[in-house]
């Protein structure tokens, strides 16, 4: 298994979803690959630290409040009382969203140092130079995609790139 | 007297040859045209015409010639896509579904798709800035050819060499010069047939298992400099020295891959020749250390000023590219 398909099947593997022989094929790999194990380090961090949050009740009567204005119909602005003890509620549950949101922040993979060189920075420019200039009226297109493939092999910004979908 | 006869029979004879040869010759060879209307003939029939074909083709990338042998399908609407299926690029694709650029990395088996650079190129930019020559015919992918070149106006130098098929006009043979009049690059196709490819061919292909990406750094074409300017949030700086018959063609913003700032990218051309200014922050310090130097079909020029990181790349003489850099606000 390579590099990038572990990294996209990790949460997977943390969430216990993976097929048998995958999660074998990928504990192999996380075996062999410091790289790769340290991100799992990191799912791992998070998980823990979102385990560890408080676990909160909603207050006793809530839900059968909720059932009971469902069954009737109503649409009546709720009384203040309640409304208070919502909000008390509500409170514990922005702390854990803000928990989880931080741990959202936390599980982001480290992000790689990009090693500069002056071959690479060339490579870079190269390459959307190239991509541009086959817009022109009879350029080489052939040969302008050459020079476009080769020189993103030689750019050092490769790896940050958006997700947009997987099939 | 049968030897004068004789000697009229064969005068005549040969009279009789030479017109029947000059009359085949005549039936063959290919109809004189004008260089410029084969020029705009073949822009057409680039946009107008599907065909498969296979081609051979080679660049130079610095030190490096990259030889590669590809498929190519292509169909009206901008839609493309070359396979490099032999050679340094092989199982590379380049794509266009007519609407976004894209292409296949075969080394991380990924797809990343850019985000909307399709341009419908304007052949009256080329025509009107230099002078096209018609060199003779030829034959190329067993199809009859024309041969002409696109030369610069002022120095008369040869920029571009377009062998055009002479029933439907697409090059089928291409070669480029760099400034020094060295060859750049060349394509020569080897077959063609002019049929429409299935249209799936063109999308973004999404494979089982491969990642499509976005790459956060392709640039994102604006319709003005005023929308660039929106978009960067800063002023665009135009440099003071164009050369002749060049203008600002297109323009882009994009997220500095090195300061992750937005930047900005004002291409200029002439059809033929061209440069490209990138714009980043003055803090963006990247470039500090490079020189400008030659990368094969094109020249780079670094600079950073008070007011602006600048990165030039193009393919006009290296004396031009200094002098446009020298010309940029300090």
């Amino acid at each position: 298994m390579k590099c990038d398909e572990a990294r996209q099947r990790l949460p997977y593997y943390m969430a216990g979803a993976l097929a048998w022989p995958t999660r074998q094929r990928l504990q192999r790999h996380l075996d062999v690959c410091p790289a790769c194990r340290l991100e799992a380090e990191g799912h791992i961090r998070v998980i823990k630290l979102v385990e560890a949050l408080p676990s909160h009740e909603p207050p006793p009567g809530l839900w059968q409040g909720v059932l009971n204005r469902i069954e009737a119909g109503e649409e009546l602005p709720l009384p203040v009382p309640e409304r208070r003890r919502l909000r008390a509620f509500g409170v514990p549950a922005a702390v854990l969203a803000a928990a989880a949101a931080a741990s959202l922040l936390l599980m982001r993979p480290p992000v790689e140092p990009v090693h500069v060189t002056p071959a690479g920075i060339e490579a870079e420019y190269v390459q959307h130079s190239a991509q541009l200039a086959a817009s022109d009226p009879l350029a080489d297109r052939v040969a302008l995609g050459s020079l476009t493939v080769a020189a993103s092999w030689d750019a050092p910004h490769s790896p940050q790139v958006t997700f947009v979908s997987m099939h | 007297m049968p030897r004068t006869r004789l000697a009229i029979y064969v005068v005549a004879a040969t009279v009789v040859a030479a017109a029947s040869v000059a009359v085949l010759e005549a039936k063959h060879a290919l109809p004189l045209l004008d260089g410029t209307n084969l020029v705009a003939h073949a822009q057409a029939a680039r946009q107008r015409l599907a065909y498969i074909a296979t081609a051979e083709s080679m660049v130079v990338y610095g030190s490096r010639r990259l030889r590669s042998v590809a498929q190519i399908a292509s169909a009206p609407g901008g839609r493309s896509r070359i396979t490099y299926v032999a050679g340094d690029l092989k199982g590379a694709v380049v794509g266009s579904d007519g609407r976004r650029l894209w292409r296949y990395d075969p080394r991380a088996r990924r797809v990343v798709v850019g985000a909307g650079t399709v341009t419908q190129p304007d052949a009256r930019i080329l025509l009107v800035n230099h002078d096209v020559t018609v060199d003779g015919s030829d034959r190329v992918a067993g199809r009859p050819v024309y041969v002409v070149s696109l030369m610069t106006r002022n120095d008369h130098r040869r920029l571009q060499r377009l062998w055009l098929d002479a029933e439907t006009y697409l090059p089928l043979r291409f070669e480029t010069y760099g400034p020094q009049g060295h060859l750049m690059s060349s394509t020569v196709y080897k077959t063609i047939e002019y049929r429409a490819p299935d249209p799936s061919v063109f999308r973004v292909p999404v494979a089982s298992g491969t990642p499509v990406l976005g790459d956060v750094h392709e640039p994102r074409r604006c319709a003005s400099l005023t929308e660039l300017e929106h978009l960067v949030g800063t002023r665009v700086l135009l440099p003071r020295y164009v050369p002749v018959g060049l203008s600002a063609v297109t323009y882009y913003c994009r997220t500095c891959p090195y300061c992750h700032r937005k930047s900005s990218i004002v291409r200029y051309s002439n059809g033929v020749s061209s440069f490209v200014v990138y714009q980043c922050s003055p803090s963006c310090r990247v470039s500090d250390v490079l020189a400008a130097r030659d990368f094969g079909p094109g020249r780079i020029v670094h600079l950073t000023t008070s007011r602006a990181r600048f990165c030039l790349v193009g393919n006009l003489p290296a004396s031009e590219m200094k002098r446009v850099a020298d010309s940029l606000p300090r």
